[in-house]
């Protein structure tokens, strides 16, 4: 596809270099330094993922964590039996299966369908999971100890990351991507120009729920240690909701700035008072529902707006002077203006007086 | 074998009439008032801790500590809507933006009481010993507490049916389901029978709450269960239809324990999903919809 | 000459109301086909049973020959029929263009990405629009609102094109500007059927002009004399004597 504006020949270069030197940095980073480059890249791009369906349909999904889980699962089973890159294919296929069967389900009935089905998602999976790791393999929790270190986790996050922005960019940038803007702004003009919308819902859903499934596959083993409950997290799916609609969705990069201030968050509180935690990532995001409802995005945009309004120009020393005059003006206003005279302590008598006065003599109307 | 068969359906029953407890209050606050809270089911925690913490703590029984814990949930329903889905309820342009913006906003309003719980009470799971004696019934046990709590469900039930159906507020309340504008058009204070039919949906679950702490140990966690399971009630029955909210209910109870009896009772939740899925299939407007 | 647009025993009841009943119509490439009768008559169900927003209870709708009654919505409109909204539907973000795009893209003829943008420009340049192509909808005054429903619904090429009262709330001025669009739409041998109140384009612009009452088309012909017709007169007017 040839979409070459002015703007992407510019851009593109520094992009590419940004990217190289991200690719670089495992070798220039401490090891705390580099987790927090995973948990921030995982986050990026589990957002991103999400923004590519719930930012153009505007259908909220809260399935982040199911597919995710689904991800991190798979490898959690399979690692004994095949080498990694092979589980991260079969973990793809499986979360497009399953993002294949909740869209056919859920998205060609009303929005409403799909939010529910995907807000108990990832609790029915955790339940199914403990109920077939007690059942089946009498277990809780396995073990992933591969050769696979941070660094590699790393690389090929960023290469997920990567491949998230870009077919974000291409996406808005084609058919598909035109029909979902179309959808998310009304249905039914949508079918009126030959859209098919929920094979359009489908598609892009299954991109979204794919991206998220490899994430939860490539992180597996940076938690080396999984169970159920670890994998099937809700807050997962609660904080990349609220990440996307922080940073805004109408650009491609809104996701950024909602992930760098809620990891920095999470970094300062999620370990040390994870409750408190839960309860101010409630609170930021009703904020959001509330005050912010097109996220940072929004701010940015309103800014620019206002950068681009005709400027007031400079009115140099005599604006000064023609300001100080005003306000001469207006205290000389002020001291002249008429006033009552203090009524001292007979005042209050005198007013009784009058009063009692009108109401025998009522004013003649 | 069939007898065992009865038994298990008739406990099915019982935990059904938990459920449509449960959905009928859901659905006087997604039918009439048309909020969809998905931090329903943290007041049914927060219920459940209250009368835990009364029996263990005071020793007074959980039944009394409804007379607590229902007026106090309705308030606090009550001030959610008034001050948190109010200035949605005004911005929104039509019933879907409103749905949306409430999913959201009671998201975030379930994780905050969440951790609010999880602070105060710690996330271990608590149980305690209530009325746990077997009582027989047609010649099968069950435990007294369970029987109880259908009764009790069963009461609330009947007394939210009479109003609907019998006092001009529960009229007026019916007409809000049908139609909004309609109803305001006809004189109704849409804005305040919301509120009081949101409240009412929080008493109920509050009611549901202090039953299910008497038979079941909970934790801060359960709560999005309760919910998604009043969610999946209230869509296989209808949104507004109390009569199918209290069928579903009892269908998703029997299939439940049919489920815990056949293969494992760590697999409720997936049970109810598979009758989402059933429902979404066959009959996307609810087992009693019309076209 | 063979009719593009062929409809026949067409019926659709809502419950008990029946608001299409035994209707059928045909429409020739390059002809203006009138539809008028009073509000509530079911001319605008008729014209979402034709464009697909409704399915049909019965009847069959024929497009060049093809069978299409039983197609989605989105599938007519790439078997070329497309129609405009009686109520502009306004989209509050997307551009303009991009709505066109859109049309391009996913229509009859489904335009390779890159030519849509200069294409899409080509059909508001032809309605006057190519000035607002970046502005969003609701920055539009109502005419050009409805100019760019024609837009968007000629982005998808159709051979079919049913207007919903698309000249209805313009002033005299604009009237004549609305009325010329329509003609040369007819001219590049599009079947426009036109749903409309204002007579005196429909006496100007209809060759044929059908007549709908209470569900059921109660006559059809050359405008002058089928609005001379009693019956036609009485859907109007009521009963002289009543």
């Amino acid at each position: 596809m040839r979409a070459r504006t002015a703007a992407t020949a510019i851009a593109g270069p520094p992009l590419v270099l940004l990217v190289a030197i991200l690719a670089c940095l495992p070798w220039l980073l401490s090891d705390y330094e580099l987790s927090l480059a995973l948990h921030l890249l995982s986050y990026l791009t589990l957002t991103v993922a999400w923004a590519m369906f719930s930012g153009t349909t505007r259908l909220v999904s809260l399935a982040t964590s199911a597919f995710f889980g689904v991800g991190m699962y798979t490898v959690a089973m399979l690692v004994k039996l095949m080498p990694l890159e092979a589980i991260f294919a079969v973990a793809a296929g499986i979360g497009a299966v399953l993002a294949l069967v909740v869209g056919i389900v859920t998205l060609r009935i009303s929005g409403m369908f799909f939010v529910i089905f995907g807000f108990g998602l990832s609790e029915m999976m955790r339940q199914l999971m403990v109920w077939w790791e007690i059942n089946k393999t009498f277990t809780m929790g396995r073990y992933v100890r591969v050769n696979f270190d941070n660094t590699m986790i790393y690389e090929h996050l960023l290469g997920l990351c990567v491949l998230a922005f870009a077919a974000g960019f291409l996406l808005r940038r084609s058919r598909l991507g035109i029909a979902a803007l179309v959808i998310g702004e009304d249905e039914t003009v949508a079918r009126q120009v030959g859209i098919d919308v929920p094979f359009v819902k489908l598609a892009i859903f299954v991109l979204s729920c794919v991206l998220m499934t490899l994430v939860g596959a490539v992180m597996a083993p940076r938690f080396g240690f999984i169970n159920p409950n670890i994998a099937f997290n809700p807050l997962i799916s609660f904080q990349v909701v609220i990440m996307a609609l922080l940073g805004g969705l109408k650009r491609l990069w809104g996701p950024i700035l909602g992930v760098l201030p809620l990891i920095a968050l999470s970094e300062t509180l999620e370990v040390e008072f994870p409750f408190w935690y839960s309860i101010l990532l409630g609170l930021v995001f009703m904020a959001i529902v509330y005050f912010l409802p097109r996220g940072a995005v929004g701010l940015i945009d309103d800014a620019w707006e206002r950068l681009g309004r005709p400027m007031e120009l400079p009115r140099g020393y005599t604006g000064w002077l023609r300001d100080a005059g005003a306000g001469v003006a207006r205290a000389w206003a002020w001291l002249s203006r008429p006033r009552t005279l203090p009524g001292g302590f007979t005042g209050p008598i005198e007013g009784w007086a009058k009063r009692q006065w009108r109401r025998l003599v009522p004013e003649e109307r | 074998m069939a007898m065992q068969l009865i038994e298990v359906v008739i406990g099915g029953v019982i935990l059904g009439g938990l459920y449509a407890l449960v959905a009928i209050g859901f659905n006087l606050q997604y039918g009439m008032a048309r909020i969809v809270n998905l931090a329903y089911g943290e007041f049914l925690m927060g219920a459940a801790f209250a009368a835990f913490w009364t029996f263990t703590l005071l020793a007074v029984s959980p039944i009394l500590s409804l007379a607590l814990s229902v007026p106090v949930t309705f308030a606090a329903n009550w001030l959610v809507y008034r001050y948190l889905m109010a200035p949605l309820v005004r911005r929104a342009r039509d019933r879907e933006q409103l749905e949306g913006e409430t999913i959201l906003a009671t998201f975030g309003l379930l994780f905050v009481l969440r951790g609010a719980a999880t602070l105060a009470f710690s996330a271990n799971n608590r149980y305690y010993d209530y009325l746990g004696a077997p009582v027989r019934i047609l010649g099968f046990t069950y435990a007294a507490n369970r029987v109880l709590a259908f009764a009790l469900a069963c009461a609330f039930g009947v007394a939210v049916w009479l109003i609907l159906t019998r006092t001009r507020f529960g009229a007026a309340l019916r007409a809000l389901a049908i139609d909004p504008v309609g109803a305001r058009l006809v004189g109704i204070d849409v804005r305040g029978m919301s509120a009081l039919a949101f409240a009412g949906g929080g008493a109920l679950v509050a009611a549901a709450g202090t039953l299910v702490s008497t038979f079941l140990s909970f934790n801060p966690a359960i709560g999005i269960e309760f919910t998604m399971k009043a969610l999946v009630v209230v869509i296989m029955g209808g949104v507004g239809k109390m009569m199918g909210s209290l069928v579903a209910g009892l269908l998703l109870g029997v299939a439940e324990s049919l489920c815990s009896f056949y293969l494992d009772s760590g697999l409720t939740l997936a049970v109810a999903y598979a009758l989402f899925l059933v429902v979404l299939i066959l009959r996307p407007r609810g087992l009693f919809g019309t076209r | 000459m063979a009719a593009l647009l062929e409809v026949s025993g067409l019926r659709k009841a809502f419950g008990g109301l029946v608001a299409v009943n035994d209707v059928s119509l045909a429409v020739s490439a390059g002809e203006v086909l009138g539809l008028i009768g009073p509000n509530g008559s079911g001319k605008t169900t008729l014209l979402n049973l034709i464009a697909g927003s409704l399915r049909a209870d019965a009847g069959t709708i024929r497009m060049d020959g093809e069978d299409v009654t039983r197609l989605p919505n989105h599938k007519r409109v790439r078997r070329r029929i497309n129609r405009t909204f009686q109520l502009v539907r306004v989209s509050k973000d997307i551009p303009v263009i991009v709505s066109v795009m859109a049309g391009l893209l996913h229509g009859a003829e489904r335009a390779p990405y890159k030519d849509a943008s200069y294409d899409a420009a080509g059909i508001l340049g032809e309605l006057n629009l190519l000035l607002k192509a970046g502005q969003r909808l609701d920055q539009l005054t109502y005419i050009e609102q409805k100019r760019v429903e024609l837009a968007r619904a000629l982005a998808t090429r159709p051979r079919v094109l049913l207007l919903d009262e698309w000249l209805s709330g313009l002033g005299p001025g604009e009237l004549d500007g609305g009325m010329s669009v329509v003609w040369s739409l007819a001219a590049q041998g599009i079947a426009v059927i036109l749903v409309e109140h204002v007579m005196t384009a429909v006496r100007a612009l209809c060759g044929r002009v059908a007549v709908m009452n209470a569900g059921a088309k109660i006559a059809e012909g050359p405008p002058d004399q089928v609005l001379r017709d009693p019956e036609v007169i009485r859907a109007y007017l009521g009963d002289a004597d009543a």
